[in-house]
């Protein structure tokens, strides 16, 4: 009862093993419970029970199984994991690079000068609320189905939300920051890049980050409709042979991509300690 | 006589904002004359406008009708000419403290390509130590030279450079704070120094270091002090001359008046002296006495001819006007 009615408290401070302990449980939680359904689903199999194929729920050495079969070179002597993982890779770092050089100038200036305003806003407002996979099929049809029409749709996807995201950042320096650099002779062009990009930096980072997610789904939405190699292409192949242990395998990668991407983002983020202070 | 601040008339003054609504009228007619090296504080109850006369003279905001000048130039933007502190936001927080003092020089003498360009290249010589090919870098030279400034006038300011140097402004007291935003301002040696609520949000122990500090530095630099404020005793223990803003004033036939005006605007005797130990003089307790019981209430409207009179020149233009 002590235990419970101190984990309903705002003030509790928890011992390092007890939060790392619950940090791994809903982990540890779910892999109990597929591995549990993975071995019901077999054993009403066994017994003539009516239920679903076993080949749906593969067991985590069959997973395993997958991982090394992936990493043996073929007879051409490429390994299959590595072609995807540094297509899928190659797409996505490119199309995120690009966002984020492009969308950082035009937000700053978007957001501290007026005439870049009343220019850019309701452009990058509009191309907001586009649905980027809606327009798949026509950046197929301008740029072919090779990289540049896969990089086009994760430029599209993130670059006018994080437009408008460092746009918004830049409009929270307050006036008087603007001012005192004026004082110290700074000019426009100064303003922007000496004064208010250092200090948004690292709000910039986190907007990537956020970013992440969306642009991984759009690069595996486009692999799936046209690639001959990366994440998407690869599970979408081989659902057609219903190898779940390899779409499973996949999904864990590309979750431990995200993962360490998301920390890496992270880490950078809080090397800024006087970020937020 | 040369003015180094000089405002003729200027009256600031707000469209409404909404169908039906009336416009507002925040400064009436202001004309307020500063020469160079006097310490000039203004006080007024909140909302008053005297923050509003402070942004004429740096140039962030410009009156509906009537000039200002500084340095004999008319006003249209912010300049270097002027230095400001503020209460909150005067620091950059993403530079250290001797950063945040160099900023000024560095960006003053350097352009933005160069520094983008050799700040990578300075930073990996840093590292490696290459003195020698330092110095045949410009931007290196002039950061060199802004440091050693910025170090000096930290010492100068009490901060402790060796100590604190490489803190950022959120590791610092509000008081060092305010201590690096003048010790910035001062770096650029601005003709004017403008302070708008500068010691605020301090301690009352912290703010009485600060006003000998100002003081002290007031005198040293010989710069112009346009000093912004609500807190009466604050204004007439700092500045030389005091200027009272009210909105609530009444004219020549008993009228109330719309926006601010110069309610009083007088020399402080003793308004030489450090601020600590200006406290006890008999000056400072009639004045304060007297502007609390008057400029400073909210509920009676106070005749602004009365008050026109105690500016010591008005009082000696009246005495001709009479002679003549």
């Amino acid at each position: 009862m002590l235990a419970i009615s101190r984990a309903f408290r705002t003030d509790t401070k928890l011992p390092t093993w007890l939060r790392v302990a619950l940090n791994l449980a809903p982990f540890i939680l779910i892999a109990i419970s597929y591995v549990a359904f993975a071995i019901l689903i077999r054993y009403q199999d066994a017994h003539g029970i009516p239920t679903a194929n076993p080949r749906c729920v593969p067991l985590p050495g069959d997973i395993w199984q997958a991982f090394l079969n992936s990493i043996t070179p073929n007879s051409g002597g490429q390994i299959m994991l590595l072609d995807d993982l540094s297509a899928t890779g190659q797409r996505f770092g490119i199309g995120l690079f690009i966002s984020a050089l492009l969308g950082g100038p035009l937000g700053i200036y978007i957001g501290l000068f007026p005439t870049f305003t009343a220019f850019g806003k309701p452009i990058g407002d509009w191309l907001s609320k586009i649905q980027p996979l809606l327009l798949l099929p026509i950046l197929f049809i301008f740029f072919g189905i090779g990289e540049e029409s896969k990089i086009a749709l994760i430029v599209l996807g993130v670059l006018p939300g994080y437009i408008l995201e460092v746009a918004r950042m830049t409009k929270q320096i307050r006036v008087e920051q603007i001012h005192k650099a004026q004082t110290l002779g700074a000019s426009e062009s100064e303003i922007a890049w000496s004064i208010v990009f250092p200090q948004i930096f690292p709000s910039m980072l986190a907007s990537i980050r956020a970013n992440l997610s969306i642009a991984f789904g759009l690069v595996i939405a486009a692999e799936s409709n046209a690639a001959s190699a990366g994440l998407g292409y690869r599970i979408f192949l081989v659902r057609r042979f219903m190898d779940m242990s390899t779409i499973l395998e996949y999904v864990m990668l590309a979750m431990l991509i995200m993962f360490a991407a998301d920390l890496l983002f992270q880490t950078w983020e809080h090397r800024y300690r006087w970020n937020n202070k | 006589m040369k003015y180094i601040i000089d405002t003729q008339h200027c009256t600031v003054s707000y469209p409404a904002s909404n169908k039906g609504g009336t416009s507002s009228t925040v400064l009436n007619d202001i004309s307020l004359q500063v020469q160079p090296g006097e310490f000039i504080t203004v006080v007024g109850t909140s909302g008053c406008g005297k923050s509003t006369i402070l942004r004429l003279v740096l140039g962030s905001q410009f009156p509906t009708t009537g000039v200002v000048t500084v340095n004999d130039k008319s006003v249209t933007r912010v300049t270097r000419d002027t230095g400001i502190v503020y209460q909150n936001y005067s620091l950059f927080p993403h530079l250290t403290m001797l950063e945040n003092i160099a900023a000024g020089p560095i960006l003053e003498g350097t352009g933005l390509l160069e520094r983008l360009l050799c700040k990578p290249i300075v930073a990996v010589l840093d590292l490696l130590k290459a003195n020698a090919l330092l110095k045949r870098i410009r931007y290196s030279r002039i950061r060199d030279n802004a440091r050693a400034q910025a170090r000096e006038l930290a010492k100068r300011c009490g901060l402790e450079p060796e100590k604190n140097g490489n803190k950022y402004p959120f590791e610092l007291s509000g008081g060092m704070r305010q201590r690096v935003a003048i010790a910035q301002s001062l770096a650029m040696k601005p003709s004017i120094l403008l302070m708008d609520e500068a010691f605020s949000g301090l301690d009352v122990h912290c703010k009485q270091e600060m006003r000998d500090f100002i003081h002290e530095q007031w005198k040293e630099n010989k710069t112009t002090v346009f000093f912004v404020t609500h807190d009466l005793d604050e204004a007439v223990m700092l500045g030389t001359r005091l200027i009272c803003l009210s909105q609530h004033w009444t004219d020549e036939e008993g009228k109330p008046g719309v926006g601010a005006k110069i309610v009083i605007d007088r020399k402080v005797a003793g308004g030489d002296e450090l601020p600590s130990k200006f406290v006890d003089s008999e000056e400072f307790t009639q004045l304060v006495e007297r502007i609390s019981a008057t400029a400073m209430q909210k509920t009676n409207p106070i005749s602004i001819t009365a008050f026109e009179l105690t500016h010591p020149d008005a009082c000696k233009a009246k005495e001709q006007l009479n002679a003549s």
